[in-house]
């Protein structure tokens, strides 16, 4: 059966995707779903391309990669040349507005949200290593995929107590800027 | 109701190790391995048990040497290039028959190649990579649940039969993170080495009825002491070149494993039954396989996929069985055709196998296979 939803997270290096995966795939387990979480970087430890993949069925997942992914998530302008044009026409990509610089001359088929992460992390939460809760939120508030009590609770999963509230903060806040969000014409 | 975990394949081999009674750790951290010796390191100590970090590989394989002469449960885990490293050690364990886990988790090679990129490159060298003639069992998971399973059985098949095994998975395995699917205080069945009657004039490497000589631990109480060598020995575990005693202890050497191939090696059948083609497959190439067999079944092809749990001793029966009658037996592997080999070798003459290959770092896709069973004439 095909996937509820496949979703390809990308960035650089350090920015946190894979943590963000893992984060989506605990959640959707948290609402009682099956899910795969895999990842290609390089050998770099900072730096380099990162992709982070995770698959959501209500069935059995024999195929761990995203095949074809119905949400895009990027944070670089080369993730975003590299695998836009890879997301189904009624999938979503999510960009940074900082980080990415959307051609309206090179138009997708799925919608396209530009939203501010980045600076939603830096200013609002004070925190750019919050940067990946933040996507989270606005991946969560555009798709409805899973519920936000899941994705919270897999947050909770994931951090330490300490960190768990400044987390919470920059998961609600990127929610909001999803809800609110409208896709580039 | 407990929390359904999210573990990633390398934590499950730990948590596999964990309930196997595995006492000793002793490695030396490579990706895509890494989480292993991690884990480890965070949960052995906690458990009075003990994590080493060694200073190189070989030494890795020295250490657990050592600590399975003296009665433990000992392990490491590595990739590739360390693999290599691990070999003479490797044939060191095999001819001491001293039993050990080496978990290896491969990575495009040669060489220091692609270390966070899959490949299954290392399937013929876990058998033939340190010389001289010898068995060896060698388990291939290809879910998360499934490595935490095999893991405790590496463990009990090498205490069984006094023998090293390697338990092999992929990048991709080792790496994924997906359900946890084991029962809450699940006890595992546990085998430990035989014992002798009495340690009564105990020879370390008796030729017993069933191949595996009775163990007792090296220094460890009285009758103990004996000698353990890398040299072709006779029962006593003291050199000979006595052409008798040779062959004869080369020969158990082997037979203890493959003479039990229909005990040990392990396949999983999926749509076989009514198949007319068979694909056959391991590790995350069959996470591909099956996915690609399932689009098929969708829409009515009659293809199925007999997927290899134990890559050694090979299951040449098993496998025979299945490929028997079949239009075409394709393989994918990410390799350049290594396992294929032996599916050819025992397949009915009749049959057609048909090596997939892929070894640009990436794993297959469902379509890729399907696409090479239409361009191949099989759909």
């Amino acid at each position: 059966m095909a996937n509820l939803w496949s979703i390809r997270l990308t960035g650089s290096g350090g920015q946190g995707v894979i943590k963000g995966a893992i984060i989506l795939a605990q959640a959707a387990l948290n609402d009682g779903l099956n899910a795969t979480q895999s990842q290609v970087y390089g050998p770099e430890a900072r730096g380099g391309s990162t992709k982070s993949e995770v698959n959501i069925n209500k069935e059995e997942i024999f195929y761990p990669k995203a095949e074809k992914p119905n949400v895009l998530l990027s944070l670089t302008q080369e993730s975003y040349h590299k695998y836009s044009q890879d997301v189904e026409a009624n999938g979503f990509i999510i960009v940074d507005d900082i980080m990415v610089k959307c051609d309206p001359k090179e138009k997708r088929a799925a919608k396209t949200f530009s939203l501010p992460i980045v600076r939603t992390a830096r200013d609002e939460i004070q925190n750019e290593l919050c940067t990946n809760i933040v996507a989270l939120g606005a991946i969560v508030g555009i798709t409805e995929m899973l519920s936000k009590e899941a994705v919270l609770e897999g947050i909770a999963d994931n951090f330490k107590a300490k960190i768990y509230a400044i987390n919470e903060k920059a998961f609600l806040a990127g929610y909001r800027i999803g809800k609110e969000a409208q896709p580039l014409d | 109701m407990a929390k359904v975990k999210l573990l990633q394949g390398n934590q499950a081999c730990l948590e596999g190790a964990i309930s196997a009674g595995a006492d000793f750790f002793a490695g030396y951290p490579i990706t895509p391995s890494s989480e292993v010796a991690e884990q480890a390191a965070t949960k052995f100590p906690k458990l009075g048990r003990k994590f080493m970090q060694m200073e190189d590989e070989i030494a890795s394989m020295a250490a657990i040497i050592g600590a399975s002469a003296v009665g433990h449960k000992a392990f490491t885990a590595t990739s590739g290039p360390g693999f290599s490293l691990m070999q003479e050690l490797l044939g060191y364990a095999a001819n001491a028959e001293l039993p050990l886990v080496v978990v290896n988790v491969m990575r495009g090679g040669p060489s220091t190649g692609l270390p966070t990129l899959p490949a299954q490159g290392d399937v013929q060298q876990v058998r033939w990579g340190t010389h001289g003639d010898h068995s060896i069992i060698v388990l291939s998971p290809y879910s998360v649940t499934e490595v935490y399973y095999q893991t405790i059985r590496a463990f009990n098949l090498a205490e069984q039969y006094r023998t090293p095994v390697i338990l092999l998975m992929d990048e991709v395995i080792g790496h994924l993170r997906e359900r946890f699917d084991v029962p809450e205080g699940y006890q595992p069945e546990i085998i430990n080495r035989k014992a002798p009657e009495s340690k009564e004039n105990y020879l370390p490497f008796r030729n017993t009825e069933d191949g595996v000589p009775p163990f007792i631990a090296l220094g460890q109480g009285e009758g103990s002491r004996y000698h353990i060598t890398g040299l072709t020995h006779g029962e006593s575990g003291f050199y000979s070149s006595n052409p008798q005693v040779v062959d004869q202890f080369i020969r158990r050497l082997s037979s203890k494993i493959e003479d039990h191939v229909d005990e040990i090696a392990e396949v999983e059948e999926c749509y076989t039954e009514d198949a007319e083609i068979l694909l056959v497959a391991y590790g995350c190439s069959a996470r591909a396989s099956r996915a690609a067999v399932e689009k098929l079944r969708a829409q009515g092809q009659k293809v199925g996929l007999l997927r290899l749990l134990t890559l050694w001793p090979f299951p040449d029966k098993l496998v025979a069985k299945h490929c028997a009658g079949k239009k075409a037996v394709i393989m994918p592997e990410l390799n350049l055709g290594q396992m294929v080999r032996e599916v050819q070798r025992v397949c009915p003459s009749d049959v057609p196998v048909k090596s997939f290959t892929k070894i640009d770092g990436s794993l297959f896709t469902p379509e890729e296979i399907i696409n090479f069973m239409k361009k191949g004439g099989c759909l």
